[in-house]
């Protein structure tokens, strides 16, 4: 499985997917950090609700620019990989081998995996680092730990349902696919977010929507971490942040049903492609 | 190394449909240790899908098949295999040495002694590309990386698809020369081939597969059997002595600078008196043999039993 590993990571090299996405975060994190710092020098100086305000703001659409490079690195590194590999006969001669299919597949995934341990780490340090320099208080780094491993895991969750998909589905197919997935996952829970805790057929939806895919719920408890969680004061002011807020924090149970769903994905996966003709 | 009296490849009644149509259809075969044997058939016959069966790539609808004395279904087997797709691209960006380097690792474990990537560079003429990138390579040049990737882990039994389908005639002599090469060493060569020629010049055996069905099989001794039909290389005949030799029981036909008579061998002496006495100039006698490409239409013409139970 060593050998699929290592090809897995070096076509992320050689294919420049991963110098492209770094090079384009960095730029967005520049211009992040000059939004930011430009933000708090225009701040009112004697005005500390205001900027603790923007403060916020700033942490809420950091934690999306998080969750949306994320998800997007994740989705197009595996999008169709296996449709076109068979298409081209990559596949065939790689299949011909002394080796069992699940492993070429398990492989695949376990390659892009540990690359997206390094891009979250990159991205997350970047964004949170410039974003908690200018805010008025501290997050634990437990909490900062939690919230990588939740953005972490939603990476491994959307590439492993690319990599389902990419047994039927073109890269363009697959890749368009299972992008509107997650925006409508991500527009359900911003709908769920934003009604009131009276609307109980509106939550029941989006609580299925989340079966389906548990990136939302996901993304909005790494947001819940970074803010420092219940023991900021500030915590309230968290929902008032429009599609990006957390006014019903998921549960941990939420981030054990996405282990489950990313398990059950593998597994579904493998014996999917152990049946598939070459 | 495999035992002598091992059959390389066995199948029984192995079959594959895709929906209502049977790509492959009880092919039942054996393949010696040791020999080359070519499988021959129009486009869409199943050559490839039944390769692919025995790889494990295509799961069978029915059948069974054993390669090197081990159930196909046993994926260790295939250390001892090396396959070249009719249709592939290796990685584009990775060089080829690379590529080499990572089908030996899926092959084998690093302490397993395998065919050293400079020799099968060298085997197969591509000694100086080892660190081009593979997107480089023109189509011929990929095809002898093909090749090279079905020799890594020295393997003893090789399906090679169509080797030489992208190649100029310089490249076909030399992937030719190799598998007899390879066949000098042991190896058993499955060829799939469009090119009857290639394969009369390497088979041992070949076979005619048609609408999934294997329809002839034989050595090519068998095959390219003498017919009791001879070539005469003569002067000009003019059609009253064609008209004569008809009226002496003789069945002739004009060939390009002769005749065609069909004569047994012990019938020549008179056939000979014959024609000089019809004063027909004759500079030369040789026994005319079926062509492999006569053989293979011959066998297409037969139909396969049209319904299955």
């Amino acid at each position: 499985m060593t050998a699929t590993i290592r090809a897995t990571i070096k076509e992320a090299f050689r294919r420049q997917t991963l110098v492209v996405s770094v090079v384009l975060v960095t730029l967005l994190m520049a211009a992040l950090w000059y939004f930011v710092a430009h933000q708090q020098k225009a701040a009112i100086a004697n005005a500390p609700m205001v900027n603790t305000f923007q403060s916020v703001t700033a942490l809420g659409l950091g934690s999306f620019m998080i969750n949306l490079v994320v998800a997007f690195f994740a989705i197009f590194c595996l999008s169709g990989n296996l449709s076109s590999e068979i298409e081209t006969g990559t596949l065939a001669a790689v299949a011909a081998r002394p080796i069992v299919r699940s492993r070429i597949l398990l492989g695949k995934w376990i390659g892009i995996a540990l690359i997206e341990i390094g891009y979250v780490s990159l991205v997350f340090a970047g964004v949170i680092g410039i974003i908690l320099t200018y805010n008025p208080w501290v997050t634990p780094a437990g909490q900062l730990l939690a919230a990588w491993g939740l953005f972490v895991l939603e990476g491994w969750l959307l590439s492993a349902v690319a990599l389902l998909l990419s047994v039927w589905l073109s890269p363009v197919a697959g890749g368009v696919g299972l992008s509107i997935l997650y925006f409508t996952e991500f527009v359900a829970g911003a709908f769920s977010q934003s009604v009131g805790s009276q609307a109980s057929s509106v939550h029941a939806a989006t609580s299925v929507l989340a079966l389906l895919l548990p990136t939302d719920s996901l993304y909005r408890r790494a947001t819940f971490e970074i803010f420092g969680g219940r023991h900021n004061p500030l915590v309230a002011v968290l929902g008032n942040l429009g599609p990006f807020g957390v006014n019903f924090t998921p549960s941990w149970g939420t981030v054990v049903y996405a282990l489950i769903y990313l398990t059950g994905i593998l597994a579904l996966v493998v014996k999917i492609f152990k049946r598939r003709d070459i | 190394m495999v035992p002598l009296s091992r059959n390389a490849v066995e199948t029984v009644a192995l079959s594959k449909r895709y929906h209502e149509r049977w790509a492959v259809d009880q092919v039942t075969l054996v393949v010696r240790q040791g020999e080359v044997f070519g499988l021959l058939g129009p486009n869409g016959a199943g050559k490839s899908t039944f390769v692919k069966m025995l790889l494990g790539l295509v799961q069978p609808t029915g059948g069974t098949a054993r390669l090197l004395g081990s159930s196909y279904r046993d994926h260790r087997v295939r250390a001892q295999i090396g396959y070249l797709p009719e249709l592939f691209r290796y990685q584009p960006w990775l060089t080829v040495n690379e590529v080499l380097v990572f089908h030996q690792r899926l092959v084998a474990p690093r302490s397993r002694q395998v065919l050293a990537i400079p020799e099968v560079l060298q085997k197969v003429g591509l000694t100086d590309r080892g660190r081009d990138r593979v997107k480089s390579l023109s189509k011929g040049l990929q095809q002898r990386l093909g090749l090279a990737v079905a020799l890594v882990g020295n393997p003893s039994l090789l399906f090679l698809d169509e080797p030489t389908s992208a190649m100029d005639p310089l490249g076909r002599r030399d992937i030719n020369h190799l598998i007899r090469q390879l066949k000098s060493e042991g190896k058993t060569i499955c060829l799939n081939n469009h090119l009857l020629s290639d394969l009369e010049d390497l088979c041992d055996r070949v076979a005619v597969i048609q609408e999934g069905r294997v329809v002839g099989i034989g050595t090519l001794n068998e095959v390219l059997k003498p017919q009791s039909q001879y070539y005469f290389h003569t002067g000009r005949v003019s059609d009253e002595t064609m008209g004569a030799m008809g009226e002496e029981g003789l069945r002739v036909d004009r060939a390009p600078g002769g005749l065609r008579i069909a004569a047994h061998h012990e019938q020549l002496p008179g056939v000979h008196r014959l024609l000089i006495r019809l004063e027909v100039d004759v500079y030369e006698v040789t026994p005319v043999k079926t062509s492999l490409e006569h053989w293979f239409l011959e066998q297409l013409q037969q139909e396969p039993e049209a319904v299955r139970q």
